[in-house]
Order: C-alpha cells, then sequence, then structure tokens
C-alpha cells in the first residue's frame, strides 16, 4: 500500500468531510449569544457610567440652569449628553475619546459667557451625530499660548467653516488647521491671546467636547524666547515634510506666522546661545535644521513671517 | 485574505454585524473539520463551533491586524476544541469517526489505519498534519496560531509524518 496516495485519500476525505446539517444553527447560536452579550455590556457601560458621573452631570446641571444665555444657546449647540471626563489642561497635554474611523469634524462654536468662553466641537459618523468623541490629545504651549489639537481618526473636517465664528472670542487670536501627511489625523491650533484656565470635557451619546477657556489668576511671563524654526511656507506638502523630517523630536510644532504661513519650531530656548548651539548640535542628526532661524519673541508675540 | 474578506474584516472589527456573519458563514466548514479533528464527534464538533463563534464575536473588535483574521479564528477553534477535550476526557470513539465519514471507494480497513494511525499521533504532531496538510497552511501561520516558534511546527510536521509511516508499516507488518 503506498503511504502517499493513502494520505492523499485522507486528504481529499477530509475536505468530503460531511458537513451536519445543524451546522448553520450552531452557528446563528454562537452569533446570536454574542449579539447578546455585546448589547447587555453596552447597557451596563452606560449604566456604570451614569452612576459614577451623576455627581458631574450634577455641576452640570447648575451651571446650565444659574449661567444666562448657557441654556438658551443649548437648543443651537447640541451641548447634552454625557459627560465622560473632565480634563484641567494644567502644563501639557491630555487625551481622551474612543478610537473610530471616517469620522468628520462636523461643527465647531463658540460660546461667550460672562465668565468664560466655551469651544463646542461635534463629531459626526457616516450617518449621524456620533455617540463618541474621536480619540483625541490636546497640546498646550506657549509663545505664544497655543492649543493645538490632535484627532484621530478623522477624514473630513467641515467645521473648518465655523473657524470665524471662533475668532469672533476677545480671547482668541486666530485658529487654524494643521497640515498632516497621515490622513486619518486632523489638527488644528487655537492661538489665544493670554494665559488662561483650559478645562475640556468630553461628553458622549452626542460625542462632543467642550473646551472651557476662563481667565486665569496667573499673569503671563514677560521675558523673551529665543525660537528655532523654520522659514515661513504656504499650507501645504512641503511643510508637512520639513516636519516629518524632525519628527524625533519631541518639542516640535508647527505654527502659524502674522502672514498666515505655517512653520515648524524645534524648540524654543531662554537665550540666543543656548537656540545657537542646539542648532549645531541638531543640525547633525537632522539636516533641514541648518536652514533653520532663530526668531526671539515674547508670549504675546504672533510669530513673524521669514 | 482576499480584498473583499479584508474590507469585511475591517468592518466587523468596527461592529459591523453583516460583515462578520458573511466571514464566518463562508468559513463555517473549515471551522468545523478543524474542530472535528480535535474533538472527533459531531455533537462536541458543533458545540465547539458554538462557542467560537460566540468568542470571534465579543472579541473581534480586538483585533488588531485584520490580515490576521484566518489565523485569529482557526486558533479560537482549536483552544475551544482543546478546552472541550479537557472538559469533558472523552476517549475516542473510532466508529462514531467511520460512520461520519463520507462513504468512499475505500474501503473501511484503509481508512481505519490511517485514521487509527493519525488519531494515535501526539496531539502535538497531528494538528500541525491537519493544518498543514489538509488545510494548506503555511508554517508561519500555523506557528502563529499555535502561538510556538516555526522551527518547530516544521519539526513536529515532519517527525509527525515520519511516525505515520512507521506507525502504517509496523501495522502492515503485524498483519
Amino acid at each position: 500500500m503506498n503511504n502517499k496516495k493513502n494520505m492523499d485519500n485522507l486528504k481529499e476525505e477530509y475536505h468530503d468531510m460531511k458537513m451536519p446539517d445543524e451546522l448553520d444553527d450552531y452557528i446563528n447560536k454562537g452569533l446570536n449569544r454574542g449579539r447578546d452579550k455585546m448589547k447587555k455590556d453596552k447597557n451596563n457601560i452606560f449604566k456604570k457610567f451614569s452612576v459614577g458621573v451623576a455627581a458631574a452631570l450634577l455641576m452640570f446641571t447648575v451651571s446650565v440652569n444659574t449661567i444666562p444665555g448657557f441654556a438658551s444657546t443649548m437648543n443651537e449647540v447640541p451641548l447634552l449628553g454625557n459627560l465622560v471626563n473632565i480634563l484641567n489642561i494644567t502644563d501639557s497635554e491630555v487625551e481622551g475619546g474612543v478610537i473610530t474611523d471616517g469620522t468628520d469634524i462636523s461643527y465647531i462654536g463658540l460660546i461667550e459667557e460672562d465668565d468664560a468662553d466655551y469651544i463646542v466641537i461635534n463629531f459626526e459618523d457616516e450617518e449621524d451625530q456620533q455617540a463618541f468623541v474621536n480619540s483625541f490629545k490636546v497640546d498646550h504651549t506657549e509663545y505664544p499660548n497655543t492649543l493645538t489639537f490632535n484627532i484621530g481618526g478623522a477624514r473630513r473636517f467641515s467645521a473648518m467653516e465655523y473657524f470665524d465664528d471662533i475668532n469672533k472670542s476677545d480671547k482668541i487670536e486666530n485658529v487654524y488647521n494643521l497640515i498632516t501627511l497621515d490622513d486619518s489625523l486632523i489638527r488644528f491650533s487655537i492661538t489665544l491671546k493670554d494665559n488662561y484656565d483650559i478645562t475640556i470635557k468630553e461628553y458622549e451619546n452626542p460625542g462632543h467636547m467642550v473646551v472651557k477657556i476662563k481667565d486665569s489668576e496667573e499673569d503671563s511671563e514677560e521675558s523673551s524666547i529665543y525660537s528655532l524654526r523654520s522659514k515661513s511656507y504656504e499650507f501645504g506638502e512641503q511643510i508637512g515634510h520639513i516636519e516629518e523630517s524632525i519628527f524625533e523630536i519631541d518639542s516640535r510644532r508647527m505654527l502659524l506666522d502674522s502672514d498666515g504661513k505655517y512653520f515648524i519650531e524645534a524648540n524654543y530656548y531662554n537665550t540666543l546661545e543656548e537656540a545657537e548651539e542646539a542648532k549645531q548640535n541638531l543640525k547633525e542628526d537632522f539636516p533641514a535644521i541648518e536652514d533653520f532661524i532663530i526668531e526671539e519673541r515674547t508670549n504675546k508675540d504672533i510669530p513673524s513671517n521669514y | 485574505m482576499n480584498d473583499l474578506d479584508l474590507i469585511k474584516v475591517k468592518k466587523a472589527i468596527k461592529g459591523d454585524d453583516n460583515s462578520f456573519t458573511e466571514l464566518i458563514s463562508s468559513r463555517k466548514e473549515k471551522m468545523y473539520r478543524i474542530a472535528y479533528s480535535y474533538v472527533k464527534n459531531k455533537e462536541d464538533a458543533l458545540d465547539v463551533i458554538q462557542e467560537s463563534v460566540y468568542k470571534a464575536y465579543i472579541s473581534i473588535k480586538k483585533l488588531k491586524k485584520k490580515e490576521q483574521f484566518d489565523s485569529w479564528l482557526i486558533r479560537i477553534v482549536i483552544n475551544n476544541s482543546i478546552n472541550l477535550i479537557r472538559a469533558n476526557k472523552k476517549s475516542v470513539n473510532l466508529e462514531i469517526e467511520i460512520e461520519d465519514s463520507k462513504q468512499g471507494k475505500y474501503t473501511i480497513d484503509e481508512k481505519l489505519d490511517l485514521h487509527s494511525a493519525l488519531n494515535s499521533l501526539d496531539n502535538k504532531y497531528k494538528e500541525v498534519i491537519v493544518l498543514k496538510y489538509f488545510e494548506s497552511l503555511k508554517f508561519k501561520e500555523i506557528a502563529s496560531i499555535l502561538d510556538i516558534p516555526v522551527n518547530t511546527v516544521k519539526t513536529n510536521f515532519y517527525r509527525g509524518l515520519d511516525k505515520l509511516k512507521i506507525d502504517l508499516k509496523e501495522g502492515y507488518i503485524n498483519e
């Protein structure tokens, strides 16, 4: 008897294995159990969630009732929803949200109140308002005071058409879109006129973010810094490539100059000497730094066009 | 995996029920065959299928690489098969097996020899032979499914084949 031939027979037999009539029933049982389980888990999340943030929601209700005008704007801006997270930007960055894909950052709005300005950001998926906020990271940097929003899993940015509304805030210098070579990431920055206390609230059902910009007790620094930065470029791939070429430098950021053009800043330093030394050191690893210039700015200066 | 399936996997990870159902439906026979090769009876294989579909449904959102859907699914089936074997410690019943397999051109004796030879192999040899020889998976894929080094897969496969030949020969000699 030929073993090889017999193995082939066995293989054939394996593939000819008779499928029991009940196979589909069992597949469906498994699917239905999965569906039930997911439904139950989803409900549990809401249950756990609503207990956990009851206090926070209560506070929110109070503020809705006590801030004049807040309640009335509720009709225009969908501020409803469950609070997921309150994030205080103390120094550098905060993160939150849920991983999504193909979202549209659909709306950005400004609500001006006596104590603070509120910026509302909404998200839509293919059909409707998205239940959750996209995964996000917000960086807070100085010179100039800037909030940079990095929103993951977003492919469209319809909210850009509302940028002019945001500029009406007397706390905001400007708001601008940043080019990114990663097509699932959307970034934009808000330049603030002064030091403010920033609080970000994340909501679900529907998913939206509310950024509270409140006058700060602390005065902003008056001293100058020395920025190691690139020349200015139009919004486009070129500036994206410069950023990529120094991607390993964590302090890098993309900023808008006084002329509406973009540049990349590698870092800033307290003295001109430090900045020059850093340039010498960095250009060995990052040839693009060779063309960078050093600019002196205070916290309230908008970077110049070079 | 073809592009259409990749799209379905992507959708399924995001929670699309239809895509997941279609993916499972087109793989149900393969899942059943693998489960059967472990548990060796219809009832247990069906239980394994149900449990595997359930586990896959609730954990697909955690699948990180969509290209690995097939390996991931087979792994779930194998894990559930092993769990079930451990749970009921049932002894293999050869009669059921022959009853279930398609009656073909070969005599029951011939089948019985190969079946019993294959089934008497250690699990570590048998599973790589089933996956490599019957399901035509690559050594690399088997390694990732079973979570063992590629070299171990190869060793077990060739040793398994060797053992199979030896066992068969011995069987005939004894005849």
